[in-house]
Protein backbone atom coordinates (compact mmCIF):
# COMPACT_ATOMS: atom_id res chain seq x y z
CA UNK A 1 0.00 0.00 0.00
CA UNK A 2 1.85 3.16 -1.08
CA UNK A 3 1.11 6.33 0.44
CA UNK A 4 -1.80 8.62 -0.14
CA UNK A 5 -1.69 11.46 -2.86
CA UNK A 6 -3.57 13.84 -0.02
CA UNK A 7 -0.77 13.03 2.24
CA UNK A 8 2.17 13.37 -0.13
CA UNK A 9 0.53 16.75 -0.98
CA UNK A 10 0.28 17.83 2.31
CA UNK A 11 4.06 16.72 2.88
CA UNK A 12 4.93 18.50 -0.12
CA UNK A 13 3.16 22.13 0.75
CA UNK A 14 4.96 21.93 4.18
CA UNK A 15 8.44 20.78 3.49
CA UNK A 16 9.32 20.97 -0.26
CA UNK A 17 11.27 24.70 0.11
CA UNK A 18 13.20 22.92 3.13
CA UNK A 19 14.05 19.89 1.20
CA UNK A 20 15.28 22.50 -1.50
CA UNK A 21 17.16 24.13 0.72
CA UNK A 22 18.98 20.73 2.30
CA UNK A 23 19.52 19.67 -1.28
CA UNK A 24 21.32 22.82 -1.91
CA UNK A 25 23.85 21.66 0.95
CA UNK A 26 25.50 19.93 -2.17
CA UNK A 27 23.87 20.99 -5.40
CA UNK A 28 22.90 24.18 -7.39
CA UNK A 29 19.15 24.88 -7.15
CA UNK A 30 18.28 23.72 -10.37
CA UNK A 31 19.73 19.90 -9.31
CA UNK A 32 18.38 20.37 -5.78
CA UNK A 33 14.51 20.87 -6.85
CA UNK A 34 15.33 18.01 -9.26
CA UNK A 35 16.39 15.78 -6.64
CA UNK A 36 13.15 16.80 -4.67
CA UNK A 37 10.97 16.04 -6.86
CA UNK A 38 12.58 12.50 -8.06
CA UNK A 39 12.08 12.38 -4.18
CA UNK A 40 8.20 12.82 -4.14
CA UNK A 41 7.79 11.06 -7.36
CA UNK A 42 9.85 7.90 -5.90
CA UNK A 43 7.13 8.29 -3.08
CA UNK A 44 4.34 8.35 -4.62
CA UNK A 45 4.94 4.58 -6.35
CA UNK A 46 6.75 3.35 -3.11
CA UNK A 47 4.91 0.14 -1.68
CA UNK A 48 4.97 -0.16 0.98
CA UNK A 49 4.69 3.34 1.99
CA UNK A 50 7.82 4.19 4.06
CA UNK A 51 6.89 4.42 7.99
CA UNK A 52 7.98 8.30 8.62
CA UNK A 53 7.48 9.26 5.21
CA UNK A 54 9.35 13.05 6.00
CA UNK A 55 12.45 11.17 7.39
CA UNK A 56 12.39 8.86 4.10
CA UNK A 57 12.00 11.94 1.89
CA UNK A 58 15.10 13.63 3.65
CA UNK A 59 16.93 10.71 3.55
CA UNK A 60 16.16 10.00 -0.02
CA UNK A 61 16.89 13.66 -0.73
CA UNK A 62 20.28 13.54 0.51
CA UNK A 63 21.58 10.27 -1.04
CA UNK A 64 20.38 11.81 -4.51
CA UNK A 65 21.98 15.14 -3.83
CA UNK A 66 25.07 13.33 -2.91
CA UNK A 67 25.36 11.09 -6.21
CA UNK A 68 24.77 13.98 -8.12
CA UNK A 69 27.27 15.73 -6.32
CA UNK A 70 30.06 12.96 -7.11
CA UNK A 71 28.69 12.42 -10.92
CA UNK A 72 28.93 16.70 -11.45
CA UNK A 73 32.61 15.90 -9.71
CA UNK A 74 34.29 13.26 -11.67
CA UNK A 75 32.74 15.13 -15.11
CA UNK A 76 34.62 17.90 -13.92
CA UNK A 77 37.87 16.34 -13.07
CA UNK A 78 37.02 14.68 -16.67
CA UNK A 79 36.87 17.33 -19.07
CA UNK A 80 37.49 20.81 -16.89
CA UNK A 81 40.77 20.07 -14.56
CA UNK A 82 42.98 21.48 -17.68
CA UNK A 83 41.26 24.39 -18.38
CA UNK A 84 39.57 25.58 -14.78
CA UNK A 85 39.89 25.56 -11.06
CA UNK A 86 37.83 23.06 -8.62
CA UNK A 87 34.42 24.39 -9.14
CA UNK A 88 32.10 24.14 -5.97
CA UNK A 89 28.79 23.14 -6.94
CA UNK A 90 27.35 24.80 -4.43
CA UNK A 91 25.16 28.17 -5.31
CA UNK A 92 27.59 31.75 -5.22
CA UNK A 93 24.45 33.70 -4.43
CA UNK A 94 23.06 32.00 -0.99
CA UNK A 95 19.85 33.30 -1.30
CA UNK A 96 18.88 30.27 0.48
CA UNK A 97 16.72 31.76 3.29
CA UNK A 98 14.17 34.58 2.91
CA UNK A 99 12.04 36.43 5.39
CA UNK A 100 8.76 35.58 6.36
CA UNK A 101 7.90 39.07 7.12
CA UNK A 102 9.35 42.26 6.62
CA UNK A 103 12.61 43.14 7.11
CA UNK A 104 15.27 41.06 5.09
CA UNK A 105 18.50 41.88 6.66
CA UNK A 106 18.44 39.25 8.86
CA UNK A 107 17.76 36.66 6.12
CA UNK A 108 20.75 37.77 3.99
CA UNK A 109 23.22 37.42 7.35
CA UNK A 110 21.57 34.42 8.43
CA UNK A 111 22.16 33.08 4.23
CA UNK A 112 25.46 34.14 4.81
CA UNK A 113 26.37 32.59 7.71
CA UNK A 114 24.40 28.99 6.83
CA UNK A 115 26.58 29.01 3.37
CA UNK A 116 29.82 29.68 4.99
CA UNK A 117 29.43 25.81 6.86
CA UNK A 118 30.69 22.70 5.76
CA UNK A 119 28.77 20.76 5.08
CA UNK A 120 28.50 18.27 7.96
CA UNK A 121 27.68 21.01 10.09
CA UNK A 122 25.11 22.85 7.49
CA UNK A 123 22.82 19.64 6.89
CA UNK A 124 22.77 19.40 10.89
CA UNK A 125 20.95 23.05 11.60
CA UNK A 126 18.84 22.61 7.92
CA UNK A 127 17.61 19.45 9.46
CA UNK A 128 17.08 20.72 13.34
CA UNK A 129 15.67 24.13 12.80
CA UNK A 130 14.07 24.47 9.64
CA UNK A 131 12.68 20.66 9.22
CA UNK A 132 12.35 20.52 12.77
CA UNK A 133 13.69 16.94 13.28
CA UNK A 134 14.86 15.95 17.07
CA UNK A 135 18.70 15.58 17.24
CA UNK A 136 17.57 10.97 17.85
CA UNK A 137 15.89 11.42 14.37
CA UNK A 138 19.11 13.67 12.65
CA UNK A 139 21.61 11.39 14.52
CA UNK A 140 19.19 7.79 12.85
CA UNK A 141 19.09 9.71 9.40
CA UNK A 142 22.58 10.82 9.09
CA UNK A 143 24.07 7.52 11.03
CA UNK A 144 25.61 9.16 13.41
CA UNK A 145 25.63 9.20 17.17
CA UNK A 146 23.67 11.92 19.49
CA UNK A 147 26.06 13.32 21.08
CA UNK A 148 28.38 13.89 17.56
CA UNK A 149 25.03 15.80 16.04
CA UNK A 150 24.54 17.52 19.31
CA UNK A 151 28.42 18.49 19.10
CA UNK A 152 28.24 19.42 15.33
CA UNK A 153 24.59 21.53 16.06
CA UNK A 154 26.58 23.79 18.93
CA UNK A 155 29.67 23.94 16.67
CA UNK A 156 26.93 25.22 13.70
CA UNK A 157 25.28 27.66 15.68
CA UNK A 158 28.57 29.02 16.98
CA UNK A 159 29.89 29.80 13.54
CA UNK A 160 26.97 31.27 12.47
CA UNK A 161 27.08 33.34 15.83
CA UNK A 162 30.06 34.54 14.69
CA UNK A 163 29.27 35.11 11.31
CA UNK A 164 26.26 37.10 11.92
CA UNK A 165 27.85 39.72 14.04
CA UNK A 166 30.39 40.68 11.73
CA UNK A 167 29.60 43.91 10.21
CA UNK A 168 27.60 43.05 6.95
CA UNK A 169 29.83 44.09 3.53
CA UNK A 170 26.63 44.95 1.43
CA UNK A 171 25.01 47.39 4.32
CA UNK A 172 28.11 49.24 6.48
CA UNK B 1 26.66 26.91 35.68
CA UNK B 2 28.95 29.85 35.25
CA UNK B 3 27.33 33.19 34.00
CA UNK B 4 29.56 32.91 30.15
CA UNK B 5 27.82 29.68 30.27
CA UNK B 6 24.72 30.64 30.66
CA UNK B 7 25.36 33.76 28.36
CA UNK B 8 26.34 31.65 25.68
CA UNK B 9 23.05 29.35 25.99
CA UNK B 10 20.92 32.61 25.63
CA UNK B 11 22.22 33.98 22.55
CA UNK B 12 22.40 30.39 21.44
CA UNK B 13 18.66 30.73 22.36
CA UNK B 14 18.24 34.00 20.46
CA UNK B 15 19.82 32.79 17.53
CA UNK B 16 17.92 29.81 17.06
CA UNK B 17 14.71 31.70 17.26
CA UNK B 18 15.81 34.32 15.04
CA UNK B 19 16.45 31.50 12.38
CA UNK B 20 13.43 29.96 12.87
CA UNK B 21 11.40 32.78 12.00
CA UNK B 22 13.00 32.76 8.58
CA UNK B 23 11.83 30.74 5.88
CA UNK B 24 13.70 28.61 3.35
CA UNK B 25 14.18 30.64 -0.07
CA UNK B 26 11.40 30.21 -2.69
CA UNK B 27 11.48 27.65 -4.69
CA UNK B 28 9.67 27.16 -8.08
CA UNK B 29 9.07 23.69 -7.44
CA UNK B 30 4.98 22.73 -7.99
CA UNK B 31 3.09 19.84 -6.94
CA UNK B 32 2.14 19.02 -10.65
CA UNK B 33 5.81 18.52 -11.52
CA UNK B 34 6.04 15.95 -9.10
CA UNK B 35 2.71 14.73 -10.51
CA UNK B 36 4.28 14.45 -13.94
CA UNK B 37 7.63 12.94 -12.79
CA UNK B 38 5.77 10.06 -11.02
CA UNK B 39 3.54 9.17 -14.08
CA UNK B 40 6.86 9.24 -16.31
CA UNK B 41 8.41 7.16 -13.65
CA UNK B 42 5.17 5.11 -13.85
CA UNK B 43 5.40 4.43 -17.52
CA UNK B 44 9.13 3.48 -17.45
CA UNK B 45 8.12 0.59 -14.99
CA UNK B 46 5.47 -0.29 -17.45
CA UNK B 47 7.14 -0.46 -20.33
CA UNK B 48 10.23 -2.63 -18.37
CA UNK B 49 7.33 -5.13 -17.11
CA UNK B 50 6.34 -5.31 -20.98
CA UNK B 51 9.47 -5.86 -22.06
CA UNK B 52 10.35 -8.43 -19.80
CA UNK B 53 7.26 -10.57 -20.72
CA UNK B 54 7.73 -10.56 -24.90
CA UNK B 55 11.24 -10.31 -26.66
CA UNK B 56 12.21 -6.58 -27.35
CA UNK B 57 13.29 -5.39 -31.00
CA UNK B 58 16.47 -4.72 -29.33
CA UNK B 59 16.80 -8.34 -28.70
CA UNK B 60 15.54 -9.74 -32.13
CA UNK B 61 18.34 -7.42 -33.70
CA UNK B 62 20.71 -9.16 -31.78
CA UNK B 63 19.54 -12.25 -32.79
CA UNK B 64 19.35 -11.62 -36.34
CA UNK B 65 22.92 -10.16 -36.60
CA UNK B 66 24.45 -13.44 -34.43
CA UNK B 67 22.22 -15.31 -37.12
CA UNK B 68 23.91 -13.27 -39.87
CA UNK B 69 27.65 -13.65 -38.51
CA UNK B 70 27.03 -17.58 -38.15
CA UNK B 71 26.12 -17.65 -41.71
CA UNK B 72 28.90 -15.65 -43.05
CA UNK B 73 31.23 -17.77 -41.52
CA UNK B 74 29.83 -21.31 -42.64
CA UNK B 75 29.86 -19.78 -46.22
CA UNK B 76 32.85 -18.88 -45.97
CA UNK B 77 34.37 -22.58 -44.65
CA UNK B 78 32.23 -23.75 -47.62
CA UNK B 79 34.27 -21.70 -49.92
CA UNK B 80 37.83 -21.81 -49.21
CA UNK B 81 37.49 -24.96 -47.20
CA UNK B 82 38.67 -26.80 -43.88
CA UNK B 83 41.62 -25.63 -41.95
CA UNK B 84 44.27 -28.24 -42.58
CA UNK B 85 44.28 -31.15 -40.16
CA UNK B 86 41.07 -29.92 -38.45
CA UNK B 87 38.32 -31.24 -40.58
CA UNK B 88 37.98 -35.11 -40.99
CA UNK B 89 38.01 -36.71 -44.23
CA UNK B 90 38.93 -33.73 -45.82
CA UNK B 91 37.34 -34.30 -49.35
CA UNK B 92 38.78 -32.20 -52.67
CA UNK B 93 41.43 -31.27 -50.37
CA UNK B 94 44.73 -31.35 -52.03
CA UNK B 95 47.36 -34.23 -50.01
CA UNK B 96 50.13 -32.01 -48.30
CA UNK B 97 53.26 -33.10 -50.62
CA UNK B 98 56.06 -34.63 -48.96
CA UNK B 99 59.22 -32.22 -47.30
CA UNK B 100 61.18 -31.10 -49.98
CA UNK B 101 64.46 -32.66 -50.06
CA UNK B 102 68.09 -31.35 -48.54
CA UNK B 103 69.78 -28.46 -50.47
CA UNK B 104 73.08 -29.82 -52.18
CA UNK B 105 76.17 -27.67 -51.63
CA UNK B 106 77.70 -26.58 -54.72
CA UNK B 107 81.04 -26.15 -53.55
CA UNK B 108 82.24 -25.33 -57.06
CA UNK B 109 80.57 -22.58 -57.77
CA UNK B 110 80.72 -21.81 -54.57
CA UNK B 111 77.04 -21.29 -53.43
CA UNK B 112 76.07 -22.46 -50.11
CA UNK B 113 72.36 -23.08 -49.63
CA UNK B 114 71.65 -22.83 -45.66
CA UNK B 115 70.03 -23.55 -43.45
CA UNK B 116 68.85 -27.16 -45.20
CA UNK B 117 65.28 -26.25 -46.13
CA UNK B 118 63.03 -28.24 -44.81
CA UNK B 119 64.72 -30.67 -42.72
CA UNK B 120 62.41 -30.05 -40.01
CA UNK B 121 58.40 -30.71 -41.59
CA UNK B 122 57.45 -28.72 -39.10
CA UNK B 123 58.89 -25.46 -40.09
CA UNK B 124 56.94 -23.28 -41.53
CA UNK B 125 57.04 -23.39 -45.19
CA UNK B 126 56.70 -19.73 -45.87
CA UNK B 127 60.47 -18.92 -44.59
CA UNK B 128 62.68 -19.15 -47.74
CA UNK B 129 65.71 -20.50 -47.77
CA UNK B 130 68.27 -18.47 -47.31
CA UNK B 131 71.34 -17.53 -49.35
CA UNK B 132 74.84 -16.91 -48.27
CA UNK B 133 77.00 -15.86 -51.51
CA UNK B 134 80.64 -16.82 -50.70
CA UNK B 135 81.78 -16.20 -54.53
CA UNK B 136 82.50 -13.16 -56.46
CA UNK B 137 79.69 -14.24 -58.93
CA UNK B 138 76.54 -12.73 -58.38
CA UNK B 139 74.22 -13.85 -55.91
CA UNK B 140 71.83 -16.48 -57.70
CA UNK B 141 68.15 -16.16 -57.19
CA UNK B 142 65.52 -18.56 -55.83
CA UNK B 143 65.42 -19.94 -60.02
CA UNK B 144 69.07 -20.99 -59.53
CA UNK B 145 67.61 -23.47 -56.66
CA UNK B 146 67.40 -26.59 -57.97
CA UNK B 147 63.89 -27.86 -59.00
CA UNK B 148 63.73 -30.15 -56.22
CA UNK B 149 63.75 -27.32 -53.51
CA UNK B 150 61.27 -25.17 -55.32
CA UNK B 151 58.03 -24.79 -53.34
CA UNK B 152 55.02 -25.83 -55.22
CA UNK B 153 52.68 -23.81 -55.68
CA UNK B 154 49.84 -25.70 -53.76
CA UNK B 155 52.42 -25.33 -51.04
CA UNK B 156 52.50 -21.54 -51.60
CA UNK B 157 48.55 -21.11 -51.61
CA UNK B 158 48.54 -23.01 -48.26
CA UNK B 159 51.82 -21.39 -46.67
CA UNK B 160 49.79 -17.58 -47.79
CA UNK B 161 46.02 -18.28 -46.51
CA UNK B 162 47.34 -20.67 -43.64
CA UNK B 163 44.85 -22.95 -44.46
CA UNK B 164 44.14 -26.03 -46.75
CA UNK B 165 41.96 -24.15 -49.48
CA UNK B 166 39.56 -25.78 -51.69
CA UNK B 167 40.73 -26.45 -55.29
CA UNK B 168 38.41 -23.70 -56.56
CA UNK B 169 40.49 -21.14 -54.82
CA UNK B 170 44.03 -22.76 -55.70
CA UNK B 171 43.20 -22.79 -58.91
CA UNK B 172 42.49 -18.95 -58.71
CA UNK B 173 45.24 -18.41 -56.52
CA UNK B 174 47.70 -20.07 -58.74
CA UNK B 175 46.53 -18.55 -62.02
CA UNK B 176 47.29 -15.04 -60.09
CA UNK B 177 50.74 -15.79 -58.99
CA UNK B 178 52.03 -17.72 -62.02
CA UNK B 179 49.83 -16.73 -65.10
CA UNK B 180 52.23 -18.10 -67.63
CA UNK B 181 52.55 -21.46 -66.01
CA UNK B 182 48.69 -22.40 -65.31
CA UNK B 183 47.95 -23.07 -69.00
Amino acid sequence: MSTSEDVIRAIFDADAATLVLYARTWIDRPDAEEAVQDAFAKLMLQSPAPDDPRAWLFRVVRNDAMTRLRTARRRHRLSLRWFAGPRDRRDENPGLIRAAGPGSADAERASSALAGLREELREVVVLRIWAGLSLERIAGLLGSSPPTVHRRYREALSQMKQSMEQPCPTNP
Amino acid sequence: MSDQSMNSRRDEAELVRTLASLAPGHTSLTFDDVRMRSAYFRGVEAGARTRGATPSVASLRVWQSLAAVLALALGAMVVIGPRAGTAAGGSGVAARPEPVASPQVERDRGLILAPPERANPTTPRSVPARLSWAGGESAPTADDRPETSRPQRVDRARDVLMIRPAPAVLSVFNALAAPGESR
